[in-house]
């Protein structure tokens, strides 16, 4: 758990990124603090394969028993694959947020606005502010 | 007597935002009609940028009343204010009601949730709202509230104490309660009250029905789905035993609640302008700009039907089954099962080709069941052949 959070940039958003070596392709999900705020998620909503994303963007939503609540896009570029098993199993994102409740993979316009996001202490002290 | 006054306020951002949120309006005041408490309602019209002396920490409210009836205008206006506004400093609170329409949360399936056979031919609506939740029949007596404020501030529980503390304090004999299902229960039994939300990286809303005089029996009628052979993993609705706060107490109607409630809010907040009621007319885009474009998305095909998760429907007997599956709204596969002694391989496939790439609707049913018909064995004979025609 330690190792993956390390490799992983985050946002203000509470979704994190991990890039695949030093290519432009990443996988996105949600954070542990934000599975936790949303409850049980009954419906993940997400992105179609191919398509054009930009940096802050709404590209999905994810339904808990609480609220609707907006994904946004951590940076541009173009969505390859996204996690089918959450159709059938959305509760993933809950029980294992970091590693099998990935939401999508993308192929990043710009690598280096992986630099713009924030690191995992950065994201930690966030956390802090927040609480 | 009409005046006009030029009111020059309206949210705007404070030092360090980003949006700008244009508008003022020329007024036209009335006095409330039947009112114990006289609220002046004021008409938005065109828009000018003003800058908001609000201070620190005061939040400041404002009140619409969507003079439209449409859920399309209704919903297409919620999303313009989500998208639009900065309410680092305010919420707004949005009144509307609709004319008969059923409107279904943003993962369910229509046609597992409501009877379309009552539905279609009539003037009941189905539309699709962007919050989550379960399914809602709307009327001209079912109030809906819309709260809208800063994510940091999106506080379910606290709006509907707004509503009940409001109705308890006109009608004290009425008794509500709040669940922690954000319902509003009366007398303990019968849910008058549902809620939904959005959550956004900035701004939420949390909306919530409120039935004072509702056609029940409609609502009932609507909203009974008879078991259909729809197989899906839509959000499914909760249902519960309804009833109408006017039949407790006959003063309780929509005007006297919306006043009743905007009386409230105020009391929570610094009115932005005044503390009164504005009436807004959600489908003027000179006034909100770009609203058509969110009208036109909701009332699409694409999305009130064609957002359903994937869902399969089947219908058959012993000798022959029909199962169609749907993605999208559209047939994607039709399986026949049917045991027969004779081969109708290709007609049945001719068939089942014509359907795929269709939109699925409730004449599908009856397709479904020529389907049905057409294979069904007029004789028996001493063997039988077990065919699947699939897509």
């Amino acid at each position: 758990m330690n190792k993956l959070l390390s490799e992983m940039r985050f946002t203000e958003e509470h979704e994190w990124v991990r890039q695949e070596g030093s290519t432009p392709h990443v996988t996105v999900g949600i954070t542990d603090y934000a599975q936790d705020s949303l409850g049980d998620i009954v419906f993940v909503e997400l992105p179609e394969v191919g398509s054009q994303v930009v940096e802050k963007d709404s590209i999905g939503a994810i339904e808990s028993v609480k609220a609707v609540s907006d994904v946004y896009c951590p940076a541009s570029g173009t969505v390859t694959e996204v996690n089918t098993e959450l159709e059938s199993t959305p509760e993933v994102v809950n029980t294992s947020p970091l590693e099998d409740g990935w939401l999508f993979k993308m192929e990043l316009a710009d690598v280096s606005s992986l630099d713009t996001l924030l690191t995992e202490k950065e994201y930690k002290d966030y956390l802090h502010g927040l609480e | 007597m009409k005046f006009l006054v030029k009111l020059l306020s309206f949210l705007t951002l404070g030092p360090h935002s980003n949006y700008l949120c244009m508008l003022g309006c020329y007024t036209h005041c009335r006095m409330g009609v039947k009112a114990n408490i006289v609220t002046r309602r004021k008409y938005l019209t065109t828009g000018r940028a003003f800058s908001n002396t609000s201070v620190d920490n005061i939040i400041k409210g404002i009140v619409y009343h969507s003079a439209s009836t449409d859920v399309f205008h209704n919903l297409a206006f919620e999303d313009w204010v989500y998208n639009n506004l900065d309410l680092t400093h305010s919420d707004v609170l949005l009144l509307w009601c609709n004319s008969p329409c059923v409107v279904v949360g943003r993962h369910q399936n229509p046609w597992a949730e409501c009877n379309h056979r009552v539905v279609e031919g009539s003037k009941v609506k189905v539309a699709r709202r962007r919050s989550g939740g379960g399914t809602v029949y709307h009327d001209r007596g079912n109030l809906n509230c819309s709260f809208f404020t800063s994510r940091e501030r999106y506080n379910r529980q606290k709006n509907l104490k707004t509503i009940i503390s409001g109705v308890k304090r006109r009608w004290p004999l009425v008794d509500l309660e709040a669940t922690c299902r954000d319902d509003i229960m009366l007398n303990k039994d019968f849910k008058i009250s549902g809620s939904a939300s959005r959550l956004g990286r900035d701004i939420a809303y949390h909306h919530c029905t409120l039935l004072h005089s509702c056609n029940k029996d409609m609502l009932l009628e609507v909203l009974n789905v008879k078991s259909n052979g729809i197989t899906h993993k839509a959000t499914a609705s909760v249902p519960s035993p309804v009833k109408n706060l006017g039949d407790m107490d006959a003063r309780v109607y929509h005007e006297s609640l919306i006043q009743t409630i905007a009386d409230q809010f105020y009391t929570e907040r610094e009115p932005l302008g005044k503390p009164v009621i504005y009436d807004v007319d959600p489908s003027d885009a000179q006034i909100w700009p770009g609203v058509h474009s969110y009208r036109e998305e909701l009332q699409s095909w694409k999305w009130v039907y064609g957002k359903t998760p994937p869902f399969s429907i089947q219908r058959g007997d012993d000798t022959l089954s029909v199962l169609i599956h749907v993605s999208q709204g559209n047939i994607s596969g039709v399986i026949v099962r049917y045991v027969s002694d004779e081969i109708l391989i290709n007609s049945i496939q001719q068939l089942c080709a014509s359907l795929k790439g269709s939109r699925f609707c409730t004449r599908t049913h009856t397709t479904n069941n020529a389907v049905w018909r057409f294979a069904k064995p007029t004789k028996v004979y001493s063997e039988n052949y077990e065919v699947y025609s699939e897509l």
